[in-house]
């Protein structure tokens, strides 16, 4: 074999690597088209006065264009009858009167879409504070801020409803250019944000739930759950762009109201993902058969004194698991990550002294050490506002604890642990926590402070602190320095979960 | 009347000196506060303020089939029988008549004023007319009887549309040579031109709007016209880049032009109708778009600002329409009715703001 056929050979082999890898470089499944979805039924929620202008029956026309079955039901019939129409999709519209609503969907097993902000609180999609938790901007009390809420922003890029709509981090039209109703709502740490206004996402316009996630008001959601920014009489104005103008990406871009709606309609009638199973020896073994060959850097200080035994035993722990662990100094160059599948950053490493390395790393990268949000970009640069942690003395109001609060269970990260409260260590412990943006998946927060993240992961390609996008996963674990060997069973599995996940997915 | 205003502001002049200045001043300012909003729901209550000023014999046998009337109101030209025949836009009085030899389909003035462009039927021919003295300066061939004719100045180009031909010729304004056949799906309807590069062409039988190039003279994209059946009539206003667009299913359509996006939608009268965009046509109007059905229903899509569009109100003409056109120098509607029963000349209407005629009759 000369060597031209080797570098063939060779390059036949990557092609054949990267084809077999390609699909999972996708974090979020691709939503089924219209075409697959036909004949499922929907059922309208509208109000009970014809007399309100409404587009209700503009979105049946369109939900029914696209093959589904439509059924229009009003608040009052729902208000007085037992048993709930079955339907594969509740929808929800803003002029249902909430107060006939009440509770009777916030059990639904099946799939809720809803543009009624009022209602937010009754579905558990928000907390109940009026102003705070979820909002209405319409024109005659707020007619500068109805101008605002005409622009939105791309606040999640990766989840399948952003894929779908093509949903770019950057501002986007939501409606046309009329002063506008629209709602918004601060979904809790279950929750994703897809689109916000005024640059926060505490007024997301778009947030979804999966099924399994934790709601704001700490129940599970039964299936999945959209909210959405229109209201009564706007769905006509949902943006979208024709003719000549949509030759130009620029434009395609700008005008996504409509498409991002098409799309969040799609995901919620999608079957949600299989609900993962605590079974922590099947774990093992998927985590062992990911991790056989590849090479993970860990970093550390070398010789530390309180957390030595700690990385010693974590690193044996990866190493038992079938990882080819090389442990570089965290004065070492960013360049030991060269040819590494995972880059892996201990607790002990001293901030001050990683500097910014890793941060832009092409591999996936684990932090197990929370104060490093902000230099690799997971969180804002607000320390104890956007990063901080529990029980250090001297660095923190709380005390130490040794629960994570499970906000995900439908995520492999997850561990399949069911949500709720979750003993991580044996004993108290220095928990970190951060505030990642809303490209992030949320696994955990803090017990009693949901604004405070434990684990999370960005996808690659998300969006992350400071305009960063990631070159490939990123995941936050908050193991402090001797915390390795005081894990429960389920910390293990925590830890085992979140790196599998962050190597299962592939460079951006 | 002039006493009491005198007293009044001799009123508010004491007003505004006494120590209960500030107590007359909330008084007026209430008044004009409760005064405004008094004044917008009245003027919409009153529906359409266009009504048929005059009614006018044409004077002229024939029917009346095409119009135009120049940018600087002083003539009006109407194609009727088999002529082309010239009115002061002033009075309607007969200025001169142009015999043809054929009925004129459309008619097209240009800015300059000096030349107009006739399409006939049979043959088909596009003719360019010196409008002083009136003459034909020249004789184009198309490929097939237009039914529509549009003149683009600021490219220079004269469309052709043809009703039995899926298809829009493109001719050099000056010389008549032929610059582009652009294929469409179907025959074309009403086209109205932007002046900045595209053309607007109702597609009746897809429910859409063509959008041409008139640059590249080929066909640039498509405009969906959602809950919109058989459009056939449309007006611009190329400065608020708004599109109206007269569906014969009964809705009128406002589309922004920029990114082909339907912003409103209005009613109608049912049937079809052609339409134009004018400024300021009456006291407190903005704008409109006015829509002209062959049987005599003038609907008007109301501006009240550039992303702020108002049913109108609708005026039923009582007669049958053979054409129409704006005079933008007065604020009227000139409507060219054929001639009824046994009668050889048709009649005008003059629509506008003004009093309404107190014979609904002839008043020549």
């Amino acid at each position: 074999m000369n060597r031209r056929e080797r570098l063939m050979n060779r390059l036949a082999v990557t092609m054949l690597i990267l084809a077999i890898a390609a699909p999972a470089a996708f974090a979020a499944a691709p939503l089924p088209s219209w075409h697959e979805l036909a004949g499922r039924r929907v059922l309208l929620v509208t109000g009970s006065d014809a007399s309100v202008p409404s587009d209700d029956a503009l979105v049946r026309a369109y939900l029914e264009a696209r093959g589904v079955r439509v059924a229009t039901t009003t608040d009052a019939a729902i208000a007085a009858t037992q048993a709930l129409p079955s339907a594969d999709l509740v929808v929800i519209s803003s002029t249902a009167d909430p107060a006939r609503l009440g509770r009777r969907f916030a059990a639904a097993k099946v799939p809720v879409f809803t543009w009624n902000t009022m209602d937010y609180p009754h579905l558990g999609l928000t907390g109940p504070r009026l102003h705070h938790d979820y909002d209405v901007v319409e024109p005659t009390q707020h007619f500068a801020e109805s101008f605002a809420v005409l622009y939105g922003y791309g606040a999640n890029v990766t989840s399948s409803i952003s894929r779908a709509a093509g949903l770019k981090p950057q501002l986007f039209g939501t409606l046309y250019l009329e002063p506008a109703t629209v709602g918004w709502g601060r979904p809790g740490p279950g929750g994703r944000v897809l689109v916000d206004f005024n640059g926060t996402p505490d007024e997301a316009g778009v947030f979804t739930y999966e099924r399994g996630a934790t709601l704001a008001d700490g129940r599970v959601a039964p299936a999945r759950r959209v909210a959405f920014y229109l209201s009564d009489a706007n769905f006509h104005l949902l943006t979208a762009v024709h003719g000549p103008a949509a030759r130009d990406p620029n434009l395609r871009d700008w005008y996504r109201g409509l498409a991002l709606f098409d799309a969040s309609i799609r995901w919620a009638l999608a079957p949600p993902p299989p609900r993962p199973i605590w079974d922590p020896r099947a774990l093992r073994r998927r985590f062992a058969a990911a991790a056989r060959g590849k090479k993970l850097l860990f970093v550390e200080r070398i010789d530390a004194g309180e957390g030595r035994e700690a990385d010693r035993l974590i690193v044996a722990h990866l190493r038992a698991v079938g990882f080819d662990v090389v442990v570089a100094d965290q004065m070492d160059p960013e360049s030991r990550a060269k040819g590494m599948d995972l880059v892996m950053i201990s607790s002990t490493c001293s901030k001050y002294k990683l500097a910014n390395k890793y941060a832009d790393v092409p591999v996936p990268v684990v932090s197990l050490e929370g104060l490093m949000a902000d230099s690799l970009h997971l969180a804002g640069r607000d320390r104890y506002v956007d990063y901080g942690e529990h029980g250090e003395e001297k660095e923190s109001g709380d005390p130490p604890t040794r629960y994570v609060d499970i906000v995900a269970s439908w995520n492999e990260m997850a561990a399949g642990l069911p949500p709720g409260p979750v003993a991580f260590t044996v004993h108290p412990s220095v928990l970190k926590w951060a505030r990642p943006l809303p490209d992030a998946v949320v696994i955990a927060t803090l017990p009693g402070s949901p604004d405070e993240r434990a684990i999370f992961g960005y996808p690659a390609g998300s969006t992350m602190a400071d305009g960063f996008v990631a070159p490939a996963r990123r995941v936050l674990l908050p193991l402090d320095n001797p915390s390795f060997e005081d894990m429960t069973p389920q910390g293990k599995a925590l830890f085992d979960a979140a790196t599998l996940w962050a190597i299962s997915g592939t460079r951006r | 009347m002039k006493r009491e205003h005198i007293t009044l502001r001799r009123r508010i002049r004491v007003a505004r000196r006494s120590p209960t200045a500030g107590r007359w001043r909330a008084i007026l300012a209430i008044a004009i506060i409760t005064a405004v909003p008094a004044i917008g729901p009245r003027a919409r209550a009153d529906g359409l303020p266009l009504r048929i000023e005059r009614r006018l014999s044409i004077g002229v046998a024939g029917r009346p089939t095409a119009l135009a009337i120049a940018a600087d109101g002083g003539r009006a030209y109407l194609g009727v029988g088999d002529s082309l025949a010239a009115f002061s836009a002033r009075d309607a009085s007969p200025a001169g008549i142009l015999a043809l030899g054929a009925a004129v389909v459309d008619l097209q003035i240009a800015a300059d004023g000096r030349h107009a462009y006739a399409a006939l039927d049979a043959p088909a021919r596009v003719l360019r007319i010196g409008l002083a003295p009136l003459r034909v300066l020249a004789t184009w061939r198309l490929p097939a009887a237009a039914s529509s004719l549009l003149l683009d100045p600021d490219e220079g180009l004269l469309f052709a549309a043809s009703a039995a031909a899926p298809r829009i010729e493109a001719l050099d304004a000056a010389t008549g040579r032929l610059r582009a056949s652009i294929r469409l799906q179907d025959p074309p309807g009403q086209m109205v031109a932007n002046g900045y590069g595209s053309l607007f062409v109702a597609q009746a039988a897809q429910d859409r709007i063509d959008v041409i190039d008139t640059r590249r003279l080929r066909l640039a994209g498509t405009l969906p016209l959602a809950g919109c059946g058989r459009p056939d009539g449309l007006a611009l206003d190329p400065v608020g880049r708004r599109l109206f667009v007269h569906c014969a299913s009964g809705a009128v359509l406002v589309v922004d032009t920029d990114v082909g996006f339907t912003f409103e939608r209005l009613p109608a009268a049912a049937g079809a109708a052609h339409g134009l965009f004018v400024h300021t046509p009456a006291p407190g109007w903005k704008g409109a778009a006015l829509f002209v059905g062959p049987a005599g229903t003038l609907d008007a899509v109301r501006m009240l600002a550039f992303i702020r569009y108002v049913d109108g109100g609708r005026r039923e003409l009582h007669v049958p329409v053979g054409a129409f056109a704006y005079d933008a120098r007065r604020h009227r509607l000139w409507i060219a009715a054929p001639p009824q029963g046994a009668a050889t000349t048709g009649h005008w209407l003059w629509v506008g703001a003004g009093p309404a005629a107190d014979d609904p009759g002839e008043t020549p």
